[in-house]
């Protein structure tokens, strides 16, 4: 019962949350001195006052700000995002187009992340203080300290420039055409079509960007497994456990790893959703056809429904993660439930 | 036991975060994805259909007759009433015909779909006869009702180019094959206007099926947009059967031609983002024309046996402009200042900046055009002694401090933040201080450049039809001009000049004018041509006829597989 | 004490005392810059243009034949300054505006972590870009849309610390003693909160650093041709080839936020109260 109110206040503030976003961004792109009609007409068209007056009508900008505002949020309730005014479709067409792209990269750099994170924390950890572990908290504070940016441009100048062993930008090369959507992920869709070589080369192109968005969540999960690998091996059972005898190795998988995982999930679930906000640049370096790149468009061009819908798009992946790590975290941890 | 508690947790988190991933792409919820389904039934289920079909044809590996283009993003509108950027006049001018066109190194339109054209005596009324063989894609005959819908529809419907049709008053449809366009004076410019991909001539049936008009309320009631950002509904060689913004677009032959057709039976265009993707895709064969190479590229791809790179001069320039008015323009104002500045801008170096082949006409009409000027010699123009006597003179012996406003805007690759570095490193050699402001053109730089409000600046200007006449703008009064408050009083005999070019059918006489003119206004101009920019384009060797043109970028109405 | 503790560290830890050399060397790079760059940052050469790296141009010359060397040792200077002053901004907005919210409790408790957690649910980046293309790019207005960005992690570390410190006994008292409501946020809440804040702060300083230049990299800091690291890095971009562009200056960014967050981490060591006991 208390569990189903929990999630119930949940949904209702994440409601009023996304509000507030899209309040905030409608007023941000408001307040920016130049306006949408500049971004979107030419040169020549903007001489004209005529042409000038019927853009503002078509897309509502003629009227108040103050207006605009309401029937945006009223359009929202009834959640009609709106038509992009860079590029005449609609929000939704357009987060329905990009939002598998992301997915697909978010989730394979999640899991290289978690897989590799983990892997080196419970290295440091068992290591504690040695050379293997300097090197891995070395390599985890690199991995957080690394410009995303400089580490696409450095990957793609060697792998894919210099070694020519990786694909370069795009989701898959030129040679295949894009498989038929049925999930949007085109790794999943070329395995459905039955064909191997497509589905490998979509493969490749995951890689570099993947690995280059890895990078900060992985520093993120190392520091986070090591530290709390460390802190439960420092507690009773496992104490009274080694007293008896437990080989490290052992001890290590069978009693600690259970507990110190727990905390680790929270960072893998909050790094999955700083990972769609990392996109931006990631994606517009590899031309990757996602919301990153929708949202820089978007931005450039100010087209507010278009920021607003990648803004919220964001937003809501974000709460619906925290949602979800805190509805496990209470499975299996009582104390939080009881809190 | 706790191990395993934690092991299936992990589990469930990843299955979640993939959930989460599949429910937030089919829409953060279920309405959403219904949106979605609807979207993808209305606008997509010819296209993937059409897209099987092509691969049954062609195999995924490229057939001999697929050729792939690499190009930039960046624009908005396929619609041909809409279209105004450079980079869709690649694939309006293959899916679309005009009247008139431009064939490749000449520079005056030839007919296109016009058998004869007849201008009445006083240059205002143009009778033009259509070719009775042409037909859409569709199996449609073209009539002269076509021609009419597709003009007005192009004037009424208030976007980016209808500006063309400003001086059109209305097309009378005579009989099938007869119409006459009306216009409000004589224009010089007609036919070069006419060559203009907005001026399209679409299949009016069809697109009035899709909610097209062409009527006075055509801004508000026109809905036929959406259909022809996914397909194309014209007469020329190809079909565009497939458009994901910022990905890419197939266009496939077009059997129902009516002329005579080249070999290659589809294109697909790859909208990426930058030369050096260009460069790679062209090197490993996966790209066979790459439209936005850069010098840089452009001698990686050297030694490449399999691949030609051509520098073409366009005829967009870039400029220093320097407001008239002293409240907004302060010390560039100063017909001496603005005559110093001219003097002590390093042209050679501004080529340099601008990549190989550009090159600076000596003034505001670009050299290739009818009644150009030619070009300036670099070697000489620069002169620091003169332009420091002249700044004394203007009151300004130690130089002054100013702003210079920059958009984020590029010209075919070159940021205009590169050439205002330029412009600032130039003038501190004669003691003019710069200080460079960055600004957005949609926040707010547009708008106040529009309004001419300011001061001191350095932007670029693409042509939008390729005549002469299109340079008009500049002149003082005119809505170029303007931007730098250049007012039309005093003068007068510069604007009569300009209204005798722009009535002028004999383009003999009219090269002649334009030349006079611009002695007219050498000394006061409030503009500096720093440079006119060139292409840089690169080719498989396996094609022939690959050309860059202005108005076209490639006219891919030549290009064959050898 | 501190003193005690700080040479401890930099004993044991070695990455800790990486990351002192580190810093030192960019904050020294970033005072003697003038004495340090064998040229002027922005003055052009386009003789020399997009030449490699050679004894005359340690770092190579960029695409307008300007000194990378010269541009990176100088661009310290921007970088260090966005860090730092973020970090103290962001750490005093934070901490007042989360000690209010977490001393007054209730219903302005829970509309003041609303608002802030609205701002941490967006997207970072795509909310500093929107700040920046209504403000202006320039330095002023990439830290401020910086600030923006961060406080609310603050506020939030800040609020947590300042209930449980008000449910300390002495703060009991001094209210039963009629102490005023200012008074005991700032005589006696606040300073007893603000240490895990400055914690953060110093962990954080990379992160800022890091988001700077990107931002920069967006093009949305100072005006070209002023040598900031983030724009150096996008310069590269057209000439990928020429790895030396681009590469330099990322390298730069790469080890000041290396070296900060090698600092950030041993602090968190030695100052970490559940680490506390393992490291002692």
């Amino acid at each position: 019962m208390d569990r189903l109110k929990f999630i119930v206040k949940r949904l209702a503030f994440m409601v009023v949350m996304l509000l507030g976003v899209a309040t905030i961004v409608f007023f941000l792109t408001k307040l920016v001195p130049g306006d949408p009609v500049t971004a979107n007409l030419s040169q020549r068209a903007l001489n004209d006052p005529e042409i000038v007056e019927a853009y503002k009508i078509k897309y509502g900008l003629d009227k108040p700000v103050f207006m605009q505002y309401l029937l945006y949020i009223r359009n929202l309730l009834r959640l009609d995002l709106g038509t992009s005014i860079r590029t005449n479709k609609t929000i939704m067409w357009e987060l329905g187009r990009c939002f598998p792209a992301t997915a697909e990269l978010a989730i394979f750099s999640i899991i290289l992340a978690a897989v590799f994170g983990i892997f080196f924390g419970i290295i440091s950890a068992m290591k504690r203080n040695s050379i293997i572990d300097q090197l891995v908290r070395a390599i985890s504070v690199c991995g957080v300290s690394i410009p995303g940016f400089w580490f696409a441009l450095l990957v793609l100048f060697f792998f894919y420039y210099k070694l020519q062993i990786m694909p370069g930008p795009g989701r898959l090369s030129t040679a295949f055409s894009s498989p038929e959507a049925v999930t949007g992920f085109f790794t999943i869709d070329a395995l459905i079509e039955g064909d191997i070589p497509k589905f490998l080369d979509a493969l490749k192109h995951l890689i570099l960007p993947g690995f280059v968005l890895a990078a900060f969540t992985m520093g993120l999960i190392t520091r986070t497994a090591r530290s709390n690998l460390l802190d439960v091996l420092s507690t009773d059972y496992i104490r009274t456990a080694k007293a008896k005898g437990t080989p490290g190795r052992r001890m290590i998988m069978h009693h600690a790893l259970g507990n110190a995982l727990i905390p680790v999930l929270t960072v893998i679930g909050l790094g999955f959703g700083n990972l769609l906000g990392g996109m931006v640049l990631i994606e517009t370096i590899f031309n990757w056809p996602g919301v990153g790149q929708f949202a820089y468009n978007s931005v450039k061009a100010l087209d507010y429904p278009g920021v607003i819908g990648v803004s919220l798009l964001i937003a809501l992946n974000y709460m619906i993660i925290n949602t979800v790590v805190d509805i496990l975290y209470g499975l299996i941890d009582p104390r939080v439930r009881t809190k | 036991m706790k191990k395993l508690l934690a092991l299936l947790i992990a589990m469930c988190m990843v299955a979640s975060l993939a959930a989460c991933g599949g429910s937030g792409s089919s829409g953060g919820d279920a309405t959403e994805a219904a949106a979605e389904t609807e979207a993808a039934g209305g606008d997509e289920a010819e296209a993937p259909a059409e897209g099987e079909e092509a691969e049954a044809e062609a195999p995924a590996e490229g057939g001999d007759n697929t050729v792939v283009i690499a190009v930039i993003s960046g624009f908005s509108a396929m619609d041909p009433a809409y279209v105004y950027e450079t980079t869709p006049t690649l694939m309006v001018n293959a899916c679309y015909e005009t009247l008139y066109k431009f064939d490749t190194g000449v520079d005056t339109p030839q007919p296109c779909l016009v058998d004869s054209c007849e201008f009445s005596e006083d240059g205002k009324d143009v009778t033009m006869k259509l070719k009775p063989e042409v037909k859409f894609a569709s199996g449609n005959d073209m009539t002269s009702a076509d021609v009419a819908f597709s003009l007005m529809r192009l004037k009424n419907i208030k976007g980016n180019p209808s500006f063309l049709m400003d001086n059109v008053e209305s097309v009378e449809v005579v009989d099938d094959d007869t119409f006459i366009i009306h216009q409000t004076t004589a224009d010089s410019s007609l036919l070069a206007k006419l060559t203009y991909g907005s001026c399209s001539i679409v299949d009016s049936a069809i697109v009035k099926e899709n909610g097209g008009t062409d009527a006075e309320d055509a801004s508000t009631a026109d809905t036929a947009r959406d259909y022809l950002d996914t397909t194309s509904a014209g007469s020329g060689m190809y079909i565009m059967t497939s458009y994901v913004p910022d990905e890419e677009m197939i266009l496939e032959k077009n059997y129902n031609y009516w002329g005579e057709q080249t070999n290659v039976d589809k294109y697909i265009i790859r909208f990426e983002g930058d030369a050096n993707t260009q460069m790679m895709g062209l090197k490993a064969g996966d790209v066979d024309i790459a439209l936005n190479l850069n010098d840089d590229t452009m001698d990686e791809l050297e030694g490449a046996e399999n691949v030609t790179t051509e520098n073409t001069p366009t005829k967009t320039i870039s400029f220093i402009m320097m407001n008239e008015d002293p409240e907004i323009g302060g010390p560039v104002s100063n017909k001496l200042v603005q005559q110093a500045i001219r003097l002590a801008v390093d042209y050679e170096g501004m080529q340099n900046v601008c990549g190989r082949g550009a090159i600076t006409p000596k003034s505001i009409f670009q050299v290739g055009f009818l009644g150009s000027a030619g070009e300036l010699d670099v070697a000489t123009a620069r002169d620091l002694d003169k332009a420091k006597a002249l700044l004394a003179e203007a009151g300004y012996p130690d130089g002054f401090d100013i702003d210079l406003p920059v958009s984020d805007l590029d010209m075919e690759g070159i940021p205009m933040l590169d050439i205002a570095q330029k412009v600032k490193e130039d003038l501190s050699e004669i003691g003019i201080n710069v200080n460079i402001v960055q600004q957005n053109w949609s926040g707010g730089y547009g708008d106040a450049y529009r309004a001419g409000d300011l001061g001191f600046s350095v932007m670029y200007w693409g042509i939008d039809y390729n005549d002469p006449n299109v340079q008009l703008a500049f002149l003082p009064g005119e809505s170029v001009g303007l931007r730098c408050r250049w007012q039309a009083e005093g003068y007068e005999p510069v604007i009569e000049k300009m209204n005798e070019i722009i009535q002028e059918t004999d383009d003999t006489a009219r090269g002649e004018k334009l030349l006079e003119i611009q002695d007219m206004i050498a000394d006061d101009c409030p503009w500096i041509v720093v440079a006119q920019a060139s292409s840089h384009i690169g080719y498989s060797n396996r094609l022939e006829g690959v050309a860059f043109t202005d108005v076209y970028r490639v006219d891919i109405r030549t290009i064959n597989v050898k | 004490m501190f003193l005690k503790a700080f040479l401890r560290l930099i004993r044991k830890n070695y990455l800790f005392t990486a990351g002192c050399l580190i810093c030192l060397f960019w904050i020294l790079a970033a005072i003697l810059a003038p004495v340090i760059a064998p040229y002027d940052p922005i003055a052009q050469d386009l003789a020399v243009k997009l030449n490699p790296p050679s004894a005359a141009h340690f770092f190579g010359t960029d695409n307008f034949g300007r000194d990378i060397f010269s541009r990176v040792i100088y661009g310290g200077r921007y970088s260090l300054l966005a860090g730092v002053v973020t970090v103290v901004c962001v750490t005093i907005i934070g901490s007042i505006y989360g000690a209010i919210a977490g001393y007054v409790g209730g219903v302005v408790d829970d509309v003041m972590m609303r608002l802030s957690e609205v701002i941490l649910s967006f997207p970072q980046l795509i909310l500093a870009m929107c700040i920046n293309a209504a403000l202006g790019s320039n330095l002023f207005n990439t830290i401020i849309a910086l600030i923006v960005v961060a406080w609310p992690g603050y506020a939030r570390l800040m609020r947590s610390v300042v209930i449980s410190v008000k449910e300390n006994q002495y703060i009991e008292a001094a209210e039963a003693l009629g102490a005023s409501k200012f008074r005991i946020m700032f005589r006696e809440i606040f300073p007893n909160s603000i240490s895990s804040v400055l914690i953060m702060a110093t962990t954080d300083l990379g992160n800022q650093i890091l988001l700077f230049s990107t931002l920069s990299f967006l093009g949305l800091g100072s005006a070209p041709p002023t040598p900031e690291w983030g724009m150096m890095v996008s310069d590269g971009v057209s000439y990928f080839n020429k790895f030396w562009v681009a590469g330099f200056p990322g390298l730069a960014i790469f080890t000041m936020a290396v070296g900060a967050n090698f600092i950030g981490d041993g602090l968190r060591d030695i100052l970490d109260p559940k680490l506390r006991k393992q490291v002692g």
